[in-house]
């Protein structure tokens, strides 16, 4: 056992090495979509199949070698701070520079971008190998195959990048990849509203992004022009530390983690102190932190579908299958968990945005759950679980359990690309139809896609031992036990709400898989007999299914960690992640913004109640959807309530009724007031309305006659001559 | 008569030259001896002589910046990288011009020769340090441009295009000029140095005298920088002009005049308060700025729209060059205003090597960045539509992702970093100059400018969208294929990416100390 | 009896031939006149650089003069062509009727 240990501990590369091959995780993907979408077409289909499930082959075999040296504790990624343990990075050199803000061009894993990494080029194969079987009757293939890998290069950037800058252009990246997929099939105008939806919902949680941004660098360049009295701390005196980090910001820019992270540990001092200097004076640094913190809040949310940002997601199930299982489920919508826990050591020196990011969870996972109870489509009853599993994550990155919501974040990443693939092979085996209640029976037709599905739903319903009940359990336990200082009510509300989500998730999945898979095959089925998919398209069904059980070793706490004397039993995750959260964790036993439970209570008496919850849940499923109501529809006096379930609770209803439509009729209003020539695209939106039409009425100066130009230019420099004569005469 | 003793090394700033002079030549004779049916080898002339004469203009820019030629010169990085953009552009130009003509059946070496005599003229125009040697270089360069851009004899637009910019071309030259002979009246020098060190008398002495010849020259540069309200011209020009040699002028001239313009008020401000160069600067970036970014919104007409799009692009560059001139000493309570400077600091910098690293860069971004797409607009337009209204609509590009998804990528790519998206080198030409506005005080023009180019996003944007969420029109065109135009488009694309990613060691190069003569 | 001519008679001459020539630019509807105009501003400066050069007993004015007026010539040659195609393309020089491009 001992020998094992350490041949995973000892990398078979040297870690500077690792670090310098970094780039080629993100340049074989990209040079396989560059092949693919420039000469797809002309090398044929075979080829760009080969190129590109090869590319991204290649990325996850230098993935595991990577893994494998974060694994070597003796494995180091330099950082001016004298370097980061069980890590591996790269500084390619100033990315750009203006003035004092500098970006460096660094890449870094260590365990968290790491498991990330694996995640994306392992699931991203499978859905690549997945993709060949399910898109070999499109046309467009190859367009399709160089979307999902400049896809999955811009993921990786996403993660392995060492900056905020760098994890923009990653972040959007994979939006620009999955707006054109969501698009794909654009010659149907509703797709292309839906990509166009996803579009702007997007931009708006870009815009939270970059202000977010934009502040922090404000606020580290206040810390930089601090006096040096002001920055002790235990352990090494103010002088060290402003010197150390004044070159580090000039080194590395202020936007790269590293420094972020000494800001963080600079941070607990300051909190109630003004900012003197620079645009944010006046404000405290607690508060300035809590803006930042909740600008970070609305960009998350428009990447991982929160409240109020959630609304694309659903409409974005338009994309073929693969792409809702690999983006809209797998890795993109996670990548604002993944930007949280990367910044945590900031998120926990805020107990205002710590409620808030819990509470928009909660609210989030119940509110989809609802919603998915009624839906019809198999995709959409799974794309509103995605948005109810990620307000979980939420949930446990708000009660501050980094841990366990990055485990989900894993988990979820296998048994719902499971479940989207398997969904993709019950449409392609019936003639793409999508509509639970015209399925049934499916079981004896399609075994296989039968048993990874069924796998796949116990896993997100919570049944033990498989690995969603795991990390789903490690969440509520956490917002049960941790408390956020000062907002005990309203965090028990949020785990309220957590545990009903629980209970929800059970009862939609299994009416999910009872009305697909069990009693009869329905009358309106487009075809009479269903076929089980290819081989290429079952296979990662079963590994993504076995992945979702063996998932849960993560979930186990085995590991015994020697701390203060007494010895701490962690779950393999909260271990493994433990050099990533060590400052943040730190932090929360400075400032106690957090607070920990102080006795380790043993796990089996929550894990009970978590898994009746679910058994009786599911049962309830059971009962109704295989004896009362085995063909769908609802109890008679459920009616109102299933309605308004149905349609998604009108919120796009009330988004179009609460501002688009009142923008809409003022500016027709206007519209008819001034004139009616002009542009109607822009009109919906009043400034940019107003400035298009100062363009209109601009535009007839220019009247095509070349003496009035010339004459606007004499005019223009005679004007200039007198005006300056003017100036200087007394 | 005294012979003036020149060494080989005078010659060095005007090698390029005499390579794309040689090579205009070379072409002219090939029409007259040669008769071959296929013309693509004057192209790759043309291209040849580009690289050549780029790459003198490369080594050059490693030269320590001094006088050449008597004064009539210099030999400075500033200069010699402009030249080296310029032949880039001309490059690209030369080969986005031979499909063009091939499909219109109008190849012709003196096509290309006036290409390279234009580019020459535009290196010239970069270097010269004296009036006259600046009125003919700008001659050189506009009646080059003049004749290109009636070159194509079908239809009325491009007669009137160029008879519109032959006519204010020269009246803008004229202005220049009479501005020249009074600034010599006042100083009884032309050479810039001698004017400047002679501008403080003459100041002192008859400041109306000085004054309107200042403003004549400003007005002569503004009209070819296209500067709101000198750049009335622009668009009918640009949208007349032959595609290849709009891009061409989109890129090229206005650098050279850039730079000339730079060039010379660095020495015609001296001994004048400062607050008057800085206001003129500033308001002429705010007007430009903001009227380029207007008037291109309601634009369906793409090329039309590119063309006010260039005028936005002045305004930006523009910015750096107000914050060049902005006042080094500031009053401590001044307030922030849209044609004021207000240093966050409290303290002026120097901002001036921020500057001409911004300008630079903005101008070999720019350069590929319009190449580019005005390159996929001259695929893209048929010889049958020149004489229809709507031959560069919008509509032309509805569902283009679909018919030809790397045109629609490329061009998608050129908006975005004319937009000023990262990753794209527009994003990042935008972010020098705008800090370095920031850094000299100029924190309202700054927001002025970008609140403009959001503005201009939109209409960027709604080209991408066109090309990508509009189902294709039946009559829609397919590009013409030309293996020049697509190696044009692709080396644009590459260094629209590439410097967008890694501008490193070229943004090293554009900063160093010791970049323009007598600053 | 007419004294010495100083130069600030040259001067307002030049400028006066210059405002007329802008003028002409400005006003004038037949391209041909346009572009006459633009010659007389072109000649105006010659006079402002010769009556300069006079006055300070340089050369460099002289010099200056003769270099516009080659460069006008090759202007006006090119200027010309240009003109011609128009009239080619429109059967007018009409500057008025010349604006098929515009807003």
């Amino acid at each position: 056992m001992e020998k094992l240990q350490l041949f995973f501990q000892t990398a078979p590369v040297d870690a500077t090495q690792a670090g310098h091959a970094l780039w080629l995780i993100i340049a074989l993907p990209l040079l396989g979509a560059l092949i693919s979408g420039v000469a797809g077409k002309v090398i044929g289909r075979a080829n760009v199949h080969l190129v590109t499930i090869g590319a991204v082959f290649g990325s996850f075999l230098l993935s595991l070698l990577v893994f494998w040296s974060v694994n070597d504790f003796r494995a180091s990624a330099p950082s001016p701070f004298g370097g980061i343990g069980y890590a591996v990075g790269a500084d390619f050199g100033t990315w750009f520079q203006a003035g004092t803000f500098r970006v460096n061009f660094g890449l870094v894993v260590d365990h968290l971008s790491g498991v990330m990494l694996l995640v994306i080029t392992g699931v991203g194969f499978l859905i690549h190998l997945y993709s060949a079987e399910y898109m070999s009757h499109d046309k467009g293939y190859w367009r399709f195959f160089a979307y999902l890998n400049l896809f999955i290069a811009a993921m990786l950037t996403l993660v392995l990048a060492d900056s905020l800058p760098l994890l923009f252009v990653g972040w959007e990246g994979v939006g620009m990849c999955s707006y054109l997929l969501i698009g794909f099939w654009y010659d149907d105008p509703q797709k292309a509203y839906a990509g166009r939806k996803a579009f702007i919902t997007n931009r708006i949680g870009d815009f939270g992004f970059l202000v977010a941004s934009f502040l922090m660098v404000l606020m580290v360049e206040s810390i930089v022009g601090l006096p040096a009295d002001k920055l002790n701390r235990a352990g090494i005196t103010g002088e060290q530390v402003s010197s150390r980090y004044g070159s580090a910001v000039a080194e590395k820019g202020p936007l790269a983690f590293s420094v972020l992270e000494e800001t963080a540990k600079a941070l607990p001092n300051l909190l109630d102190e003004k900012i003197v200097t620079g645009p944010l004076t006046g404000l405290t640094y607690e508060l300035a932190l809590t803006i930042i913190m909740l600008c970070f809040l609305l960009g998350a949310a428009g990447k991982s579908a929160q409240i109020p940002l959630y609304v694309w997601l659903p409409d974005a199930m338009a994309g073929p299958t693969p792409v809702s299982a690999l983006i809209h489920a797998a890795t993109m919508v996670t990548s604002g968990i993944y930007l949280f826990t990367r910044v945590s050591y900031l998120v926990v020196l805020s107990p205002v945005a710590m409620i808030t990011i819990a509470l928009i969870g909660a609210t989030t996972a119940l509110v989809a759950a609802l919603i998915a109870f009624t839906q019809k489509g198999i995709k959409k009853i799974l794309a509103y679980s995605t948005v109810s599993q990620l307000g979980l994550m939420f949930l446990g990155i708000g009660v501050g359990a980094f841990w366990a919501a990055f485990l989900h974040v894993v988990t979820h990443a296998f048994f719902k690309a499971c479940l989207f693939l398997a969904a993709g092979s019950v449409m392609h085996g019936n003639a793409d139809e999508e509509d639970v209640t015209k399925l049934g029976g499916l079981r004896k037709e399609m075994p296989v896609t039968w048993a990874t599905f069924l796998v796949s739903t116990m896993a997100i319903t919570g049944i033990v031992p498989l690995s969603g009940f795991f990390s789903k359990d490690a969440i509520l336990h956490a917002a049960h036990t941790q408390h956020i200082a000062g907002y005990h009510g309203l965090q028990t509300l949020a785990w309220v709400m957590g545990t009903l989500t629980a209970a929800c998730t059970a009862f939609y999945m299994m009416r999910a898989y009872f009305l697909t898979f069990e009693g009869e095959r329905s009358k309106d089925a487009k075809t009479p007999h269903a076929h089980e998919s290819a081989p290429l398209m079952t296979g990662p069904l079963v590994v993504l299914a076995v992945l979702a059980v063996v998932a849960l070793v993560h979930g186990l706490p085995i590991m015994h960690m020697q701390r203060g004397g007494e010895t701490v039993t962690q779950t393999l995750m909260e271990n493994f992640l433990d050099p990533v959260l060590r400052t943040t964790n730190d932090l929360v036993a400075q400032k106690q913004f957090l607070e920990l439970p102080h006795e380790h209570e043993s796990m089996v008496g929550p894990w009970i109640q978590a898994w009746i919850i679910a058994i009786v849940s599911g049962a309830l499923a059971f009962f109704i959807y295989r004896r009362f109501l085995p063909r769908g529809g609802s109890l008679q006096f459920l009616e109102p309530l299933r309605k308004f379930s149905f349609n998604k609770f009108y919120v796009d209803e009330v988004y179009d009724a609460l501002i688009i439509k009142p923008i809409t009729v003022l500016s027709r209003i206007l519209h008819k007031v001034v004139d009616a020539v002009l542009i109607d695209s822009v009109a919906v939106h009043g400034t940019a309305w107003l400035t298009a039409r100062t363009g209109a009425v601009l535009r007839y100066l220019q009247t095509g006659d070349a003496q009035m130009y010339a004459a606007v230019m004499a005019l223009a420099a005679s004007s200039g001559v007198v005006w300056a004569i003017f100036k200087v005469l007394p | 008569m005294i012979i003036p003793h020149f060494t080989l090394n005078d010659f060095l700033p005007v090698m390029p030259v005499g390579v794309l002079m040689a090579a205009a030549i070379v072409l002219m004779l090939s029409e007259v001896f040669l008769t071959s049916t296929t013309r693509t080898y004057q192209a790759i002339i043309a291209a040849l002589a580009s690289i050549v004469a780029g790459g003198i203009a490369v080594n050059n820019a490693f030269e320590p910046a001094r006088l050449v030629l008597q004064g009539y010169a210099v030999l400075d990085p500033f200069s010699s990288w402009t030249t080296a953009m310029v032949c880039l552009g001309t490059f690209l130009a030369v080969l986005l011009s031979a499909g063009f003509l091939k499909h219109r059946n109008a190849e012709r070496g003196e096509f290309y020769a006036l290409m390279l005599f234009a580019a020459a003229g535009m290196s010239l125009l970069s270097l010269s340090a004296e009036f006259i040697t600046l009125f003919i270089n700008l001659e050189v360069l506009s009646v080059a441009t003049y004749a290109l851009t009636a070159f194509l004899r079908r239809g009325p637009r491009p007669s009137e295009a160029g008879f519109k910019y032959f006519i204010l071309g020269a009246f803008a030259a004229a202005l220049l000029l009479y501005g020249a002979a009074l600034i010599y009246g006042a100083t009884g020098a032309t050479k810039l140095v001698e004017v400047s060190a002679a501008l403080p008398a003459a100041f002192a002495k008859s400041p109306a005298l000085v004054y309107a010849g200042l403003g004549l020259v400003l007005a002569g540069f503004a009209f070819k920088v296209a500067a709101v309200p000198f750049h009335m011209w622009t668009p009918d020009v640009y949208e007349g002009a032959p595609t290849p040699v709009t891009a061409l002028m989109s890129a090229g001239v206005k650098a050279a005049a850039f730079v000339a313009m730079v060039r010379t008020f660095l020495f015609l401000v001296k001994g004048i308060d400062p607050v008057i160069p800085f206001t003129v600067f500033s308001l002429l970036a705010l007007l430009t700025m903001v009227g380029g970014n207007l008037l291109a919104l309601p634009q369906r007409n793409v090329k039309r729209m590119l063309a006010y799009s260039s005028i936005a692009h002045a305004g930006y560059m523009l910015l750096g060059v107000a914050a060049l001139f902005a006042p080094k000493l500031v009053e401590a309570g001044a307030k922030v205003g849209v044609l004021t400077a207000t240093p966050l600091t409290g303290t002026a910098q120097d901002v001036s090597v921020a500057v001409y690293k911004g300008l630079l860069f903005y101008i070999l971004g720019y350069t590929v960045t319009s190449l580019g797409a005005f390159g996929t607009i001259s695929a893209l337009e048929r010889r049958e539509d020149e004489t229809r209204g709507n031959t560069w609509d919008l509509e032309r590009f509805a569902g283009l992702a679909q018919r030809k998804p790397g045109w629609a990528a490329a061009m998608a790519l050129f908006m975005l970093s004319l937009g000023g998206v990262p990753p794209t080198v527009g994003f990042l030409g935008k972010l020098f100059l705008f800090s370095a506005a920031v850094d000299a005080g100029l924190l309202g023009l700054a927001i002025v400018g970008v609140l403009s180019s959001v503005i201009g996003v939109y209409f960027y944007l709604r080209v991408v969208v066109y090309m990508f969420m509009r189902p294709a029109p039946i009559d829609a065109p397919a590009p013409f294929r030309h293996w020049t135009t697509e190696l044009a488009l692709v080396t644009s694309a590459v260094l629209v990416v590439g410097l967008g990613i890694l501008p490193g060691t070229i943004t090293e190069w554009f900063s160093r100390v010791g970049m323009v003569f007598g600053h | 009896m007419i004294q010495t001519i100083s130069t600030s008679h040259y001067l307002i001459l030049a400028a006066a031939l210059f405002c007329l020539g802008m003028l002409g630019v400005l006003i004038r509807r037949n391209a041909l006149v346009v572009f006459m105009c633009i010659e007389l501003m072109l000649n105006a400066t010659n006079l402002t650089f010769l009556a300069f050069a006079r006055e300070r007993g340089d050369d460099l004015g002289h010099l200056s003069a003769f270099f516009i007026i080659a460069v006008a010539a090759a202007e006006a040659a090119v200027g010309l062509a240009i003109v011609i195609s128009v009239f080619r393309a429109r059967g007018t020089v009409n500057i008025e009727e010349i604006q098929s491009m515009k807003h």
